[in-house]
């Protein structure tokens, strides 16, 4: 077994295997099985990836980047460590493959064998090019990406294999910065998507987001004018208060950000009354699938909640209105995605075990060309070949003819997307044929799309009356090509992962230095010297209880940290 | 192969049974494996669970048949020969009334006669019974008439209360608009009309004109189906692109003309956009409307002349002939008219230089061999004044007379004449088509061509024989 399941989050990131049993996550070097998907660059110019580069957003902004799945498949580059020597100048994909470098090593010290291939979920909503970039990524990791998945139909083959009876149900898969949704009908061991709808700036951090503009509106701070480090904070502030109004009606809350003392409270209905607009925005894609399913709400049996921001209380409860039944959600919600990742291992390697279920899935966006369809030739249209949720893998074709005298080549530029005007969709690539001049819609082209299982899309062109034929294949175009690839995948392996073995000392150290950095007087004289006592203890060599120093450690500032808020 | 052999089912409108079947050949098939077979399956699936919503498959009619046979025995007046499958629509009326005939004659006299004294003048609500109409697409389709007839008898401002008793569920509706049986004769129709006259989009005018005066003549009310047959076809050869014959031109006009009388297709465009996709309809719609519209369609004027040949062999024929062209075919008809031979006018051009004459009429390669024709004569009368031999001077000059006259005369007149009568047999044959009139306009041009050809290289040979024998003789 060499493949594994990688669920690739905006928050945290995980990694699974297919065993016998069924599924199963791999704990990373602290004994996590979530990775915060947070990179940064240590004071040695090693990679520091996960928790200890997490805590480290706080107290070294500008050598520490999150979130960057919601810059896939765009050439927005970040600079780590800016007033280093050494530059390090990163695409989305390159830190994406840093997560997924610590995750390979995860899995390969777990399982006790080399990892060469891996399935990686996406939202269902990620467009081609950011699928791209994901298989870019993982190349650049050194993994061979042999499917990716969209992550509502991974949650669904993790919930439905056991957890739900033969029936139609609706997957809410609402993450850090992406929000899915699809619609599964399941029967005879068949697992079929009927339907996928989503939004890829929706997610958590939204919510949080209405948390932070409140606070900065409460307290007269312009978010804008913050420097980095405090920017985090308050965000670090608004995402503790998010997670704990999910538990609680009122949140407490007391912290010093910018030289501002922030004391108060927010209710949950507040903060509800805040999140309408983004409760609205997330009932688009609900009644988009639910239509493209040709189904009516009362025909879902059931619904699924997934991803970390539908333990929200508001969110289960728009959905309990919006269906009228209670939403299933009693498998981890974060972890949900990783095991279907691991699930779909199994199926592709046809386990035994898994024998008898086929899954289908559909293509979540419309593919088509430009063309004119009026009479004066003015106007532009997306001409639509693979209509969104068709069942993939599907070949469709249409034709297409001249529109002047003496045509010398067609041209066919291939888009994706719901929109009408060519522009307002995302350009492909294009095809270009020759065809023989003659007069006006004598000749034309035969235009023939097919989307493989794996997300990739062939278009055949064929002229009608040469037969000449061109192709051309969709795929890993997208953002760079096979030898930049190759040039920064070498780049990458120079850079050095920070020792595996250190991370968890790592990411101890990191935390104590953000409380460090968040706390006053005493508090602070007290956190250095535990710091200071730490590092001499870890770099003496001899020092055989180094576990029970880390605990104690441990301890003492998870102590420190409860004082200001009760977390983690 | 039906959706159902590839599904390995028989045909049913049970969903999930079709699902099963799916469920079980998708396992074989795998869609990572083979996606074709596997595209195929789908849409099998899709199909069948279409179909499956409507109650067209009766597949276990023979047990229905007898199972309302025996529910009704006290009712059924005579149902003895059942080698082909009768069917039965009970009209009912308060009380229940149920009627039944043979196969041979399931509407006949009688039934109506008892219909009629059943029901009264003034009733107004009539009842049929679904669970006895559940008759096999074939039989509809051979007692269409009768069924018509039945119908008919029942006043069109009654409501048809439809009854289906294993549901219990009633269903009101106007009559001859939405009666189901509707659907199950125009399902049959569709695929009849196609063993006859092949798929719908490939109709040719004789098809379509035939479709017309069919659905025109047929009393039974089918003009909702034809116009949606109409509509698709349609859509399909805008898709498919411009028109390449004037063919599908007629066919277009003489379907769009149809369409408008009957169904009024300029003033409401609402069914177009219902049925076709928004931009065939638009494009569809646009013709209509325009008042030209149906012309343009059909013809675009500039292409034609009056006689109906396109334009562009009209220019050939006023290269070939000159300005003249039109008058000498006038001139031609006239003389046949009035009973009198057709004579050629004399052309002096003609005459006196042939050699421009003729490239005047465009005959590369034929004033060329003249050409050279006359240099060598030249030669010969050159050589002969030389040699003070007036004999061959006087060879010479008449073989340059001889050719010259030949060609002014016999050349116009060859060349014109034919031209002149296969175009007026041409013009007044209705029979053929004007691609084929095209083609044989050229051939006319290539047939007048190649006489002027025969007729030179004949005279070049007796030239050059008698500049042989000449010779031979000196």
């Amino acid at each position: 077994m060499t493949s594994v399941g990688i669920d690739l989050g905006t928050t945290n990131s995980l990694i699974s295997y297919w065993s016998e049993e069924g599924p199963k996550l791999i704990p990373n070097a602290l004994g996590d099985v979530l990775t915060p998907s947070v990179v940064g660059i240590d004071d040695k110019g090693d990679i520091l990836i996960g928790k200890a580069a997490k805590e480290r957003l706080i107290t070294h902004p500008e050598h520490t980047v999150s979130d960057f799945k919601r810059t896939m498949g765009s050439d927005k580059q970040v600079t780590l460590g800016g007033k280093q020597e050494q530059n390090y100048t990163f695409r989305p994909e390159e830190l994406s493959a840093f997560v997924l470098r610590s995750l390979k090593a995860d899995a390969e010290i777990h399982l006790g064998m080399n990892i060469t291939n891996a399935i990686i979920s996406v939202p269902a909503y990620f467009n081609d090019i950011q699928r791209k970039a994901t298989i870019d990524a993982g190349k650049l990791a050194g993994l061979e990406v042999d499917s990716l998945i969209n992550e509502p139909t991974a949650a669904a083959l993790a919930y439905g294999l056991n957890e739900v009876e033969e029936s139609q149900f609706l997957i809410f898969d609402l993450g850090g910065g992406t929000f899915d949704v699809s619609i599964l009908d399941k029967y005879d061991n068949i697992m079929e998507v009927r339907a996928t709808a989503g939004d890829n700036f929706l997610g958590g951090n939204d919510f949080r987001d209405q948390l932070v503009t409140k606070l900065t509106e409460d307290h007269k701070l312009d978010f804008e004018t913050l420097n980095r480090a405090d920017q985090n904070r308050l965000n670090r502030l608004a995402e503790i208060i998010k997670q704990d109004l999910s538990s609680r009606d009122t949140s407490n809350y007391a912290a010093t950000i910018a030289e501002t003392e922030l004391k108060g409270s927010i209710t949950r209905e507040s903060f509800e009354e805040l999140a309408a607009n983004l409760r609205r925005r997330l009932r688009v894609p609900i009644e988009r699938a639910i239509n493209d399913a040709t189904l009516r709400p009362e025909n879902i049996d059931n619904v699924v909640l997934v991803g970390g921001a539908s333990r929200m209380p508001m969110i289960r409860r728009m959905v309990g209105r919006l269906f009228q039944k209670l939403p299933l959600s009693h498998l981890n919600p974060d972890e949900i995605v990783a095991l279907g990742a691991a699930v779909q291992t199994g199926l592709k390697a046809r386990d035994v075990a898994l024998e008898d279920v086929v899954m289908t899935d559909v293509c979540p966006y419309t593919l088509g060309t430009s063309a004119v369809v009026d009479d004066n030739y003015e106007n532009l249209v997306i001409v639509p070949i693979i209509e969104r949720n068709a069942v993939v893998p599907i070949s469709q074709s249409q034709k297409f003819y001249t529109i002047r005298d003496k045509q010398k080549e067609i041209n066919l530029d291939i888009y994706q997307g719901e929109n009408m005007r060519p522009e307002d969709n995302i350009l492909l690539g294009n095809l270009r044929v020759e065809v023989p001049p003659d007069k006006a819609g004598i000749e034309g082209v035969d235009v023939r799309f097919t989307y493989d299982i794996n997300g990739a899309l062939e278009v055949e062109v064929t002229s009608i009356s040469t037969k000449k034929t061109v192709r051309k294949i969709f795929k890993n175009q997208a953002n760079l090509s096979d030898e930049e690839l190759e040039q920064r995948f070498k780049a990458l392996s120079g850079i050095k992962l920070h020792p595996r073995e250190h991370a968890e000392n790592a990411a101890l150290l990191a935390k104590a230095e953000r409380i460090y950095a968040e706390s006053l007087r005493t508090q602070r004289d007290y956190v250095r010297s535990l710091i200071l006592e730490f590092e001499q203890q870890i770099s003496d060599q001899s020092n055989r209880d180094i576990d029970k120093i880390r605990e104690n450690f441990a301890n003492s500032l998870s102590e420190l940290d409860n004082n200001i808020f009760d977390m983690d | 192969m039906s959706v159902w052999e590839k599904l390995g089912i028989e045909a049913t409108d049970d969903e999930r049974s079709i699902k099963r079947a799916y469920a079980k050949k998708l396992k074989l098939i795998r869609p990572d494996e083979d996606a074709r077979l596997f595209q195929e399956l789908r849409e099998a699936r899709d199909e069948a669970l279409y179909l499956a919503q409507f109650d067209y498959i009766y597949d276990d009619w023979d047990e229905e048949y007898e199972e309302s046979e025996d529910e009704h025995s006290a009712d059924v007046v005579d149902n003895s020969d059942k080698t082909i499958a009768p069917s039965e629509v009970a009209v009912e009326t308060g009380e229940t009334t149920s009627l039944t005939q043979t196969e041979a004659d399931p509407f006949g006299p009688p039934c109506q006669e008892i219909a009629k004294e059943a029901i009264p003048e003034d009733q107004q609500d009539y009842t049929i019974r679904l669970d006895e109409t559940k008759i096999k697409p074939h039989d509809i389709i051979e007692q269409k008439e009768e069924i018509i007839t039945q119908l008919s008898e029942i006043p069109p401002e009654a409501i048809i209360r439809l009854e289906d008793e294993e549901q219990g569920a009633e269903q009101l509706i106007t009559p001859f608009q939405e009666l189901p049986i509707d659907d199950i004769t125009y399902q049959h129709m569709d695929a009849e009309l196609e063993s006859l006259m092949g798929p719908w989009h490939q109709w040719n005018l004789e098809n379509w004109q035939a479709f017309i005066r069919k659905v025109r003549e047929c009393s039974f009310d089918i003009s909702n189906y034809a116009e949606y047959e109409i509509l698709v076809a349609l859509g399909t050869q805008i898709a498919e692109g411009p028109p390449l014959s004037n063919e599908k031109f007629a066919q277009r006009k003489t379907v769009l003309t149809y369409l408008n009388e009957e169904y009024g297709w300029t003033e409401n465009d609402r069914r177009v956009y219902d049925i076709m996709i928004d931009t065939h309809a638009e494009r569809l719609m646009e013709y209509l409307r325009d008042e030209d519209g149906l012309m343009q369609l059909s013809e675009p004027e500039e292409f034609y002349d009056t006689l109906g040949f396109p334009k562009l062999t009209e220019q050939h024929f006023h290269d070939f002939l000159g300005k003249n062209g039109t008058s000498y075919e006038k001139y031609y008809q006239h003389c046949r008219e009035n009973g009198r031979e057709y004579q050629n006018s004399w052309c002096w051009p003609a005459f006196i230089f042939s050699i421009l004459w003729l490239a005047r009429r465009c005959n590369d390669g034929l004033e060329a061999l003249t050409g050279i024709g006359f240099i060598l004569i030249s030669i010969l009368l050159y050589h002969g004044i030389y040699q003070n031999s007036p004999l061959s001077a006087v060879i010479a000059i008449s073989a340059l007379i001889g050719i010259h006259f030949t060609l002014g005369y016999y050349g116009k007149r060859l060349v014109i004449n034919t031209m002149a009568t296969t175009l007026t047999e041409l013009s007044a044959n209705d029979e053929l088509t004007k691609f084929q009139k095209l083609k044989k306009m050229q051939e006319i041009g290539n047939g007048g061509l190649k006489a002027i050809y025969d007729l030179v290289a004949g005279l070049f040979g007796i030239g050059l024989i008698a500049a042989l024998i000449y010779s031979i003789i000196i």
